[in-house]
Formats: C-alpha cells, structure tokens, sequence
C-alpha cells in the first residue's frame, strides 16, 4: 500500500509541480502570443501612421516671403553699385567669366549676368545670359549674349523671409532631381554605403557600431541607415535610448516596404536637420543650400556638398560658422571616403579639399534681415489669412520690399544716428530711429525700418511707435486755409498769442526761438514753421475743419479737438505719418499703402492681389499750391539744408517737425520717386538736442543721396496761375524786379495791383484797401 | 439709353490706340514760368521718366534779389518751387509697350485680371503714362468697378494737365464711366469738360 500510496503521492507531486511549471509555461506562451498580437496590432498601426503621414502633407511649409522682382529695362535708373548689392542679395557669385546661372561679371560700364529664372504667378522668366550696359547711374541698354535687344526682364525676387510654425522648423522643399548627384553619393558614401542593398536596417552597419561602441565604452556612434535616420526625424524623438532603438527598426523596415529607395531619400534630403540660427531650425538641404552659401542647391559644387553631407552627423559640432576648422576635416573626410570609393576622381579630390569652405556670413543672408517690414507685411497678411496657412500651406507672398532701398535707408539711419551721438556727446543716450520709405505715384511701401538695430524683431518703431508730430501737422493747417480761401500770399499774424479754454487753463504758444514775427505771408509762415502764426490761423479756421482736412489725409486714428493739435500734440506712427504725406506727394489722391502685391498658394495660382486704389479726397489746385508751399519749406525754410546736399533739380518738398520739449525729430518729405518719413527719439521720451531739421532731416537727406532720385514735378493744374510777386509788399511784380517770386494763385485770386521795380506802387491809395483784402481773404 | 459693355470697349480701345498715336508724335509745349523773361535763356530741360522740369539757371538770381530774397541764399539753391504747366509723356519706353501690348492682348482675350496685373507693372515702371492710367481705368470700367474706373481716369487727368488731346479723351473716358453708373449729370458735366478742349 505504502509502495502504491508513493507513487501515488509522488505522482501528486510529481502532478503538482508541473502544474505550477505548466501554469508559468502557459502564462508565458499567453503573454507571448499577447505581446505577439499586440506586437502586430502596433505593427499595424504604425504602419498606418507611417503611410499617413509619409503619403499626406509632410511638412508644415512657411509661408515664403519675396522682395520685388527688380525689373530690367532701357532706362532704368540703376547704377551698377545697386545692382550688386540685388545680386548679392541674390547670391550671384561675382566671376570673371559667367558660365552658369547665378553668375555675373563686371566691367566698369557693363554687366553680364545669367539669370536664374523665375516662375512668376503671370508668368515665367526663364535663366539666360543678359548684357547690361550704364551709363549716368542708368542702364543704358539690356540685350541678350548674341546681341539681340530685350525690352523688359525680371531677375528673380530675393526670398526674405518666411511665416513659421511653432516649432520654428524652416525649409524649402526640393525634389530628387533637384538634388546635385554629388551630394547623393556623399550622402551615402558617408551616412550608408549600403543604402541600395539594404531593408531598412544594416545588420553590418548595426555591428560596426557595436564594436566602435564596445571598444570606446559608451554610445557614440549608432548604425542607422538613412531610413532609420528619416523613421528618427519624421516620427520619433531625438532620445538616444534602446525603445527608440527598438522602435526605428520595425518602422524603417516597415517603410521600406512600402516605398522606393528615391522615395525614401527625397523624404530624407528635405527632413533632416542641418543647423540652427536662433529659434529657428534650419532643415533639409535646399534651405540649407541658402543658408550656408546663399545659392540654390542646384548651382552647389562638389566641395560644398560634401560639407553639408558631413554636416548630418552634428550640425552644431561641425557648424562651420562656428568651428571652420572641424568643419574643414569633416569635409575632406567625405570626399576622401568619394575619393576611395571611386565616386570621385584623384583630380577632383585634389581640387575639391583645396576649396576654401565659402560660407557666405550670416549678415549677407537677406532672409530674416528685414524683420520691420515682414511685421507689416504680416498684418497685412492675417487680416486675410489664419495662422495655420501662413506657416504651413507654403504660400508665396510677393511684395514691394526694395532690398536696395532699403539697405541704403538702413545706412543713412544707422550712420546718422551714430554721428549725432557723437556730435551731442552724452546729452543723447541711447538715440532711436526708424523710417518708412514708399513710392509716392504707386503707394507702394518699399522700405521700413523699426529700430537702429535693423536685424532686431523687437518693438517696431514705424508701426507701433505713436508720438507727438510736432509741426508735421502745419501742412493739414495750411491745406485748411487754402480750401478756405486763403491765398499763399494772405497775411497771417505771428505776434504773441494766448488762449483762454473754457475750462480756464491758458495756451500759450511760442515760436521755437521765442521770437514773433508780425504779419507774415502765409506761404513764409508754413515755410519757417512759425507756431504762433499757425495757432492762430488754426483757431480761426476751425479744429474741426483742420481734423476733417488730416482724415482727408488718411489719417483714421481718433483725434481729440484740443488746440495743440494745431502745433503737432497729437500722437501718430511714422506709417501714419506716410500715408498723411503720401495723399500730399500724389496729388490728393488717397491711397492705402501697399507692402503685399499678390499671395499664391505653392503651385503658384493666385489667392488674393491688392490692386492699385485711390480716391481724390483734395482738389488738385489746392493740393498744387500746398506742395509749393512744401516746396518752398526745403528751398528757403527749415528743411533748407537739403540742398547743401541734393542737386537743385530734384525739387523737393517737405516738413520737418519738432515735438514739445524736443523729445521727437521728425522730417517727411518726397522727390519725385521716393516719400521718405524719418522719425529720431528716445523710448523713454526724453528731450534731444535735436530739432526735426539738425536730427531726422539729417538722415533723410543722407538716404537721398545714395538714391537715384527723381525731381519731384506737379504739372500746374488749369485753376492756377503764376504770378510775380513782390514780396515786401505782396502786389504784382515782374520776374526781372529786385525781391520778385513767382507764386501760384487759384485762378483770379492773385492781387490786381502792381509795383514797379525799385519798389514803389503804383497806385499808393490803393495798397491800403489791397491789404484789408488779403486780411478777409 | 444704356451702353453695352462692348461698346465701351470699342469705343475705349479706340482711343486707347489713338492716344497711344498721339503719345508719340505729340509735341509737347513745355511750359515753364521762368522762360518768360527776355533777359533768361531758356534752360536746359532735366528730362527724367517722363517728367520734365526746368532749372532756373544761376544768372538769374540777381545780388539784390539774394540780399533781399531768403529764397535766394542757398548756394545751389534756385529761386523758387519749380512747377512746370505741362509734364511730357513718358518717352516711349520699350518695356512700357511691351507691357501695354500684354495688357491689351489681356483684355481682348477678356482676362481683365491679368490685364489689370500687367497695367501695374507698367505703372511701376512708368508712374506718370497717362496710358498706364487710361488702360487701367478701361479695366475696371469693364469690369464695372465704376468708382475706382473713375478715380484712376481723375489720376490720368491730373498727370496730363496742360495736354488739350489727352485731356479731353480723358474726360470723355470720364463721362462714359459715369454713363455706365448711371450718374447722368455727372457724365454731361465731364463730357463738357472734354468739349473744352
């Protein structure tokens, strides 16, 4: 019994044991077979999320942002000196002999340049060899290599800027094709010399980095593919770590499966991550291309590619801005490995690692260099766009910009400000600036400045900084009494004035050298930007009429009616004060300002335009005899410097303007192609040492002066006359009198009497009455 | 009685071509309030994009005037605002026709848009044609935009100021916008104003 209860127990425990064994065993099949279907339900979802995302829209694109197209024809006013710093812009390599497009050549009077070419959304501009001929700062004549003549062509837009997504990725989408072969086959030749032979993964590669690993005790180099490299970029985080590890391999091989090897490496060419400028991260090789050579990857030459090739493994360690030297090795390391696999020949290898890096500076890249007038142009822009289109549909955004404009308005700005520290010592602490400059006849804004720093994306001083106009509003004044029947020469009183409020607080204006100066024509009143001459006759016309004449204007901001108004109290930004100026250069035509011509989706098709508008809201005689007086104001009055500097012949107009206690210096004015405003300061409001004319003018006449200007000339519309004037005593004179000027008149507004030229009346009974006039006038 | 839109661009594309005619054989009489004076010699005109203004040459500011005159005291300074009555078209600019011809070929196809595109690159290249303007105008009028038809056709206006032919096909063009929008008396208002010149 005892023997069969042994075996019996035994069996039990021998049934026993098993049973815990068997409960384990099939546990662990269980969670096996589990962990298999849930290994292959993740399968099958990352392989759906994989397709998703890889088919789908791939990457958020910014919104690209364009300068004008600079247009080339006979005539054109363009000195070659602007011309190059359009084709540094546009990173032109400037040679001897131009082989290619982005190339041009110059001699003293000619350039040769082959262009790039350019889908425009009206059409296409193709790359071909141009001969420029100047002469006088003009291009004198365009024609094609072999002599024939071309009328009109646009070089292609510099790009500017670009509307990001949060994640501050940048990139410009290239095709394979796009691709030169030589960045290909570095590509691969340092990355993943078995690119075409693998799955997905190199087990050969994989245990080539075990052994480097191994032997140098920690992790330092993984044995991705290009594939897993791609799978790390576009699905998962950087993390360094064994899930990710884990998780890259099924997902490369998964990849593979699905899709071509060219696939695979155009994904990679435009998702990689090549280098960083502040917050924003700098990926795929076009936008790469432009960002360390400032050309297009398809002009790239062997030695170029093999240093972004070699900048993959550690766009910071190898930043060849940074670390020229490292970069250098890392280089020549690559086109050894092109070298040794036979890719390349021993010539090109020689010459190629004889190649200096040539990465342009940071300073010479024009996108992003323009941060004040991007601001606009994306105000302008989310008035009919949301976010999430600006930074990823890729939009095309053509605008008005004016690189050489703007860079020399940049110039002028930067060095006037430094020499007026200068000159004022300490008096001026941290002087600021900022500037807008349009095209008077289209209203197109072609320059803007926010800040001495121009590259800074800080407070934008031409849109958003609000201060005191000073005397920039006397134009409004003095349009006022023109409409009201004043003539240029009615007498205004500039004797000491004083009002008292309602609310009895007293306003006593004063000139700005505490002096008065009686009876004064009001052509010499505006002239000399005499105060109590101005408040007076603002007082007498009416506030009411004088802010109906500023919203003529466009000015829209609201303005309280107080009686400083008329002296400048009220607070406008400097691209305010340019559409104000702008109505006034364009003879009372009103027109918005324009920074944007045309918004494109990314194939090019129009989305929306803003075409040329106006509306007359001043008589052209009118605005005639203003712009005389303005005239006047920059030959004979405040802005009279100007022609220490200018040729006589641009005939100018403007004013300048100085807040209370001199805490703004101002200057608006216009040639015939260029309104320029100018506005000097301090963001803590403090007094200057400067007026509108030793301060803001200084800067204007400065930019002027690089510019290529225009005379500005308003042809004398039918309801003004010219008369010779004497100017002691206002009657008619004739041209070749001692103190005659001719002055325009509304048609039979002008006096009736005349004196003769040694300065006696004709008829002394007479001046009396004549005087009694101009004063009711 | 209401005109068709094709009249109007038969009758507009007729003197859109006959201005462009004129625009080149027009003789322009340059006007300026300094040549009066038999003791000036007429200066020499600065021509530039169209515009042309004449400088006072410096002989004619006399001692006495500068000493009395604070116009006068600038060394390079002349002795006044120059404003000339007339400013001459724009000297026929090759670029500027081709970008005519587009724009004419645009509108004949009917895309009025990129008839519209075409006419403001011209514009930048020439903001003081009058043609730039009066084809311009003809697009919105086409296009029954009549307020700003009528705007762009007043810009034209105020560019051709001294030029009788101009104008007068400029205010004709004005009347037959304001036909168009049914302002009757606007439109006689500006059709004598054409018949003036």
């Amino acid at each position: 019994m005892a023997t069969t209860k042994k075996p019996t127990r035994s069996r039990k425990a021998k049934k026993t044991a098993p049973t815990i064994k068997q409960k384990l065993l099939t546990l662990s099949y269980k969670l096996f077979f589990a962990m298999i279907v849930l290994f292959g339900i993740a399968l099958v979802f990352i392989d759906i999320h994989i397709r998703q995302q890889f088919e789908g829209k791939r990457w958020a694109v910014p919104a690209k942002v364009y300068a004008r197209p600079l247009e080339l024809y006979a005539g054109l006013p363009l000195s070659l000196g602007d011309l190059k710093i359009e084709l540094r812009g546009l990173g032109y390599q400037f040679v001897s002999k131009v082989t290619q497009p982005g190339q041009a050549e110059f001699s003293t009077t000619k350039a040769i340049i082959y262009s790039r070419g350019f889908n425009f959304p009206d059409g296409n501009e193709h790359a071909q060899q141009l001969v420029l001929d100047f002469s006088n700062e003009k291009l004198t004549n365009i024609s094609t290599y072999q002599g024939n003549p071309i009328p009109l062509v646009r070089l292609e837009p510099i790009l500017v800027g670009g509307i990001y997504p949060l994640n501050n990725e940048d990139r410009d989408l290239i095709q394979l094709q796009d691709a030169p072969q030589g960045l290909l086959d570095a590509l691969i030749a340092i990355e993943d010399r078995d690119y075409y032979q693998h799955f997905g993964i190199s087990p050969k590669g994989i245990a080539r980095a075990m052994w480097i690993n191994i032997k140098a005790g920690s992790f330092v180099q993984g044995g991705s593919t290009l594939t897993q490299q791609l799978i790390k970029n576009f699905y998962l985080n950087s993390d360094r770590n064994l899930a990710r590890k884990l998780m890259e391999i099924p997902m490369a091989m998964l990849l593979e499966l699905h899709y071509s090897k060219d696939e695979i490496l155009e994904a990679y060419l435009n998702e990689i991550y090549v280098g960083q400028e502040g917050a924003r991260a700098i990926h795929g090789f076009g936008l790469a291309s432009n960002y360390y050579f400032a050309q297009p990857i398809q002009e790239l030459k062997l030695h170029q590619v093999a240093l972004l090739a070699g900048l993959v493994k550690g766009p910071s360690y190898y930043d060849p801005r940074r670390h020229p030297e490292r970069s250098k090795r890392r280089r020549d390391l690559v086109l050894k490995v092109l070298n040794e696999q036979k890719s390349i020949t021993d010539a090109q290898y020689k010459q190629a690692i004889a190649m200096p890096l040539g990465i342009v500076k940071r300073a010479s890249l024009l996108k992003g260099a323009y941060p004040a007038y991007l601001d606009l142009v994306k105000r302008q822009l989310r008035q009919t766009y949301r976010d999430q289109d600006l930074n990823s549909e890729g939009l095309r955004v053509f605008t008005s910009l004016n690189p050489i404009a703007q860079n020399k308005a940049e110039t002028a700005l930067v060095n006037t400000i430094s020499k007026l520290e200068k000159r004022h010592g300490g008096k001026i602490k941290k002087l600021q600036g900022s500037m807008v400059v349009t095209e008077p006849q289209t209203g197109e804004v072609i320059a803007i400045i926010g800040g001495r720093q121009t590259r800074y994306q800080g407070f934008n001083r031409a849109l958003d900084a609000v201060r005191p106009i000073g005397s920039l509003v006397k134009p409004a004044v003095y349009l006022t009494a023109i409409e009201q029947g004043y003539t240029l020469i009615s007498e205004v009183d500039d004797s000491p004035y004083t009002l008292t409020m309602k609310d009895g607080q007293v306003w006593s204006p004063e000139n700005f050298n505490h002096q008065s100066h009686g009876m004064v024509p009001l052509h010499q009143a505006i002239a000399h930007s005499y105060n109590l001459a101005t408040a007076r006759l603002g007082m007498d016309l009416g506030l009411e009429k004088v802010i109906n004449t500023l919203q003529r204007l466009g000015v829209t901001r609201p303005i309280d009616a107080f009686p400083s108004l008329l002296l400048g109290a009220q607070g406008l930004s400097p691209i305010e004060v340019a559409t104000m100026y702008q109505t006034i250069a364009a003879n009372g035509f009103q027109m918005p300002l324009r920074s944007i011509r045309m918004v494109t989706d990314n194939a090019g098709q129009e989305l929306s335009s803003y075409p040329f508008q106006l509306k007359q809201t001043v008589s052209s005689n009118s605005i005639h005899l203003l712009q005389y007086m303005m005239q006047e104001t920059a030959r004979s009055g405040t802005a009279r410097s100007i022609y220490h500097h200018l040729p006589s012949s641009i005939n100018a107009a403007g004013k300048t303007g100085t807040s209370d206690q001199q805490r703004d210096s101002w200057f608006a004015g216009f040639t015939g192609n260029r309104l320029a405003i100018v506005w000097l300061g301090q963001d803590d409001n403090a007094s200057l040492p400067l007026t509108g004319s030793s301060g803001a003018l200084q800067a204007w006449i400065d930019y002027m002066a690089t510019e290529t200007l225009e005379p500005f000339v308003s042809a004398s519309p039918e309801g003004i006359e010219y008369l010779w004037i004497d100017q002691q005593s206002g009657q008619l004179s004739a041209d070749h009198c001692t103190g005659a000027q001719q002055i325009p008149f509304l048609l039979g507004t002008g006096p009736t009497l005349a004196v003769d030229c040694v300065g006696q009346y004709n008829d002394p009974v007479s001046k009396s009455i004549n005087w009694v006039k101009q004063l009711f006038r | 009685m209401k005109l068709t839109t094709n009249t109007y661009r038969i009758a507009v594309l007729t003197v859109v071509l006959a201005m462009a005619g004129c625009s080149s054989t027009l003789v322009v009489p340059t006007e300026d309030r300094n040549s009066t004076s038999p003791r000036v010699e007429q200066a020499k005109p600065v021509v530039n994009d169209g515009a042309i203004a004449i400088p006072l040459p410096e002989e004619t500011v006399n001692q006495s005037q500068q000493s009395t005159a604070p116009l006068m005291t600038e060394p390079n300074a002349i002795s006044v605002p120059m404003s000339p009555s007339v400013i001459k078209p724009a000297q026929q600019n090759t670029a500027l026709v081709a970008l005519l011809n587009e724009a004419n070929s645009y509108s004949q196809q009917g895309d009025l848009r990129s008839a519209q595109t075409s006419l403001q690159r011209a514009q930048r290249i020439a903001p003081r044609d009058p043609q730039v303007y009066y084809a311009l105008a003809n697009t919105h009028l086409t296009l029954q935009d009549y307020g700003l038809a009528e705007q762009v056709a007043l810009k034209g206006v105020s560019i051709v100021q001294g030029q009788p032919d101009q104008l007068n096909q400029f205010w004709n063009l004005i009347a037959f916008i304001r036909e168009a929008a049914g302002n009757t008396s606007g439109a006689k208002q500006a059709r004598e104003t054409a018949s003036r010149y």
